[in-house]
């Protein structure tokens, strides 16, 4: 490589010729919009792949239909008798009605919003608890490594749902602990994706320049590896809200999460299961609320991994 | 890079303080392995003084990289450990020092520069954000001086447009241009000692030599003393005033660089110097081959008791098999570890 390249006659060519290969076809492939920012390229990774453009928008109608709700839903959700009861899907009420003549859309709209906050509540709890453990453990090792991961292989070896159960029958049934529930029950999967790439980072060379240019803990920790073991994190925690929607379900379909007459979906099916035979319309909406918006945070995830993932650049 | 062509006009004025600024004394690093205890530093001795350019030379295994790790206290441990010796640094012993006194000296009044500039920098912050952290945590400037120093470091060290380069990340950058800023870095806080680890080994020819002219300013300028790893003897002619020759985790050689490159007294120096391709000489003397040594460094786990050169030695008898050499000097100024320094010298040379 010649030096001149370096010297910021030929700004181009000489970032393309330090690259090495792998990191030549990123930067090759970002070249035509070099005015992109981070955030914007990486947003264009991820609507390459048509999945997780659908996954996006859907995240993003939850997301509106949840702030918008007052406004939308074309009833309370909670106040009886608005139509007949058991009032098939027609023209007034597109959902049907359920047992009380509650109409059912305006309910999975109000839903919506329990949800998004499950999924950003739990998944709080999980990701924070568990980045904690999982980068403390890597980077100290030792007797703190030691139990931190053993507490974990423990939980680990129960389902998540019968830590989330033992939680609630602790906590009291509601929503709110049905959240916290979901969020310690997945702690040990945050923990152990935290720890295994903290591992690896700890041996990367910046590591001990950075320790031998006399960083503290608290600067090799935050500074040097947080940020670098948070994209697998992204990744897990897309997945996650999904996970942890479908558990705090779950738990209300159970009778331990969301109370009547909260309009919580997993709730809603529960309540609608008496009258499934004669009116279907009552699990089936709320039921098809959870699985597209399970599948929304899934197709995202999973295009997310792709973008960050280098291997499964377009070729 | 030619190796003898250089010696006369590397010396320098910085040589001649004579107070040991760091100083190791009997040095012995060990790793419990599987395959037992190896020694990867075995009682190893030396000093640099003030301004001074000190290398230590030897191929891989020789122990050279873990001596400077464990000058930082950088050694893994477990399996590392440090079992004896002393390290005295400013009137005290580095090795008695606990983590915390450590972390202040580390990247302060001792820093170091690796071998690889294209990982020894995070990738995902910016040179800023890695340049700033050190230097106001150990020089205690706030936020815009700190800036103000890295900009004034970056300028030492000639990279242009300084500014821009500290919004940049590290792959932005070529190699060249990382390792001026490791040594920036590991310079903005002016350190009394300066260990390079292969510093230029993963660097090209043309730039290597940019990176040498750099530390030796940068030396000259602040008359830190400078620790040079390296198994590179075209490295050492260019930038060293002494040599400590290492095998096998002990020190076979020492002397100025004069006197190891005109009078190696030591058989795997003359082996190490034989090795080398040299200009101008090609008239002189008929065979041109390039001289290897065979053999490898003998297992650290599994050494044997006499002389470690001894299996891959043409001089090698059986007192040098059963019995330690020891250290001594051979010539004025000039150390070496072998019992057959004199049928060495009385073959000629090599």
């Amino acid at each position: 490589m010649d030096e001149r390249t370096t010297t910021g006659e030929h700004p181009q060519q000489a970032a393309g010729e330090a690259m090495s290969p792998a990191s030549v076809s990123i930067d090759s492939g970002a070249r035509g919009g070099r005015r992109l920012s981070g955030p914007a390229r990486f947003l264009r990774a991820i609507l390459a792949n048509r999945g997780a453009a659908v996954g996006l928008v859907l995240v993003v109608l939850l997301v509106a239909i949840a702030i918008l709700a007052p406004w939308i839903a074309p009833h309370d959700p909670d106040e009886m008798g608005v139509g007949m009861m058991l009032t098939p899907p027609d023209a007034s009420f597109w959902f049907g009605t359920d047992e009380f003549g509650r109409d059912i859309l305006s309910r999975v709209i109000y839903g919506s919003r329990l949800t998004i906050q499950v999924g950003v509540i739990a998944v709080g709890i999980s990701l924070t608890l568990g980045l904690l453990i999982g980068l403390v453990s890597g980077y100290a090792g030792g007797w703190l490594e030691r139990i931190f991961m053993r507490g974990i292989d423990v939980l680990f070896s129960f389902t998540e749902t019968l830590i989330a159960l033992a939680a609630v029958a602790v906590l009291g049934p509601s929503l709110t602990n049905a959240m916290i529930a979901v969020g310690i029950a997945a702690i040990p999967f945050y923990a152990r994706v935290t720890y295994s790439a903290t591992l690896v980072e700890r041996n990367r060379p910046y590591f001990e320049a950075a320790y031998a240019a006399g960083a503290g803990h608290f600067r090799l920790i935050f500074l040097h590896l947080l940020p670098n073991v948070i994209p697998p994190l992204i990744v897990v925690a897309t997945l996650g809200v999904s996970a942890a929607v479908l558990a705090a379900a779950g738990l209300s379909f159970l009778g331990l999460g969301a109370q009547p007459p909260s309009p919580e979906w997993g709730a809603m099916l529960s309540a609608g299961r008496d009258y499934f035979t004669q009116a279907p319309w009552i699990m089936l909406y709320p039921g098809l609320a959870i699985v597209v918006t399970v599948l929304a945070f899934n197709l995202l995830g999973d295009g997310i991994r792709e973008a960050l993932d280098p291997r499964q650049q377009k070729r | 890079m030619t190796a003898q062509g250089h010696i006369g006009q590397a010396r320098n004025a910085g040589t001649a303080r004579d107070t040991p600024i760091l100083k190791v004394e009997g040095l012995r690093t060990e790793f419990h392995t599987g395959a037992g205890v190896a020694r990867a530093v075995d009682g190893i001795s030396f000093d640099v003084r003030e301004g001074e350019i000190l290398a230590i030379v030897g191929e891989s295994g020789s122990g050279k990289s873990v001596t400077s790790l464990s000058i930082m206290g950088l050694v893994p441990s477990p399996p590392g450990r440090i079992t004896a010796g002393a390290v005295s640094f400013e009137g005290r012993d580095l090795l008695r020092l606990d983590e915390r006194q450590l972390q202040r000296l580390r990247g302060h009044k001792i820093s170091m520069i690796f071998q690889e500039p294209m990982t020894s920098l995070n990738p995902v912050l910016t040179i800023e954000r890695q340049m700033v952290e050190g230097i106001r945590e150990h020089l205690g400037l706030g936020a815009k001086e700190a800036r103000a120093h890295a900009v004034d470091m970056l300028k030492r060290v000639h990279i242009p447009a300084p500014e821009n380069r500290l919004k940049e990340y590290p792959h932005q950058l070529s190699g060249g241009l990382l390792q001026r800023i490791m040594i920036a870095i590991a310079m903005s806080c002016n350190p009394k000692v300066l260990i390079a680890d292969e510093p230029t080994t993963a660097l090209d020819v043309t730039i290597q030599a940019q990176i040498l002219d750099i530390m030796r300013a940068l030396r000259d300028e602040y008359q830190a003393a400078i620790i040079l790893i390296t198994h590179d003897m075209g490295v050492v002619a260019e930038m060293a005033d002494r040599i400590v020759i290492m095998y096998a985790g002990r020190k076979v050689e020492e002397g100025s660089v004069e006197d190891i490159f005109r009078n190696p007294q030591h058989p795997y120096t003359r082996g190490l110097l034989g090795a080398l391709p040299k200009l101008g000489q090609a008239g002189e003397v008929g065979s041109q081959t390039l001289n290897e040594i065979p053999g490898i460094v003998p297992l650290l786990t599994d050494l044997p008791d006499g002389c470690r050169f001894a299996e891959r030695c043409s001089l090698a008898t059986s007192r040098c098999r059963a019995q330690y050499p020891p250290f001594e000097e051979k010539r004025p100024a000039q150390w070496a570890a072998c019992w057959e320094t004199g049928r060495l010298n009385g073959e000629g040379g090599p």
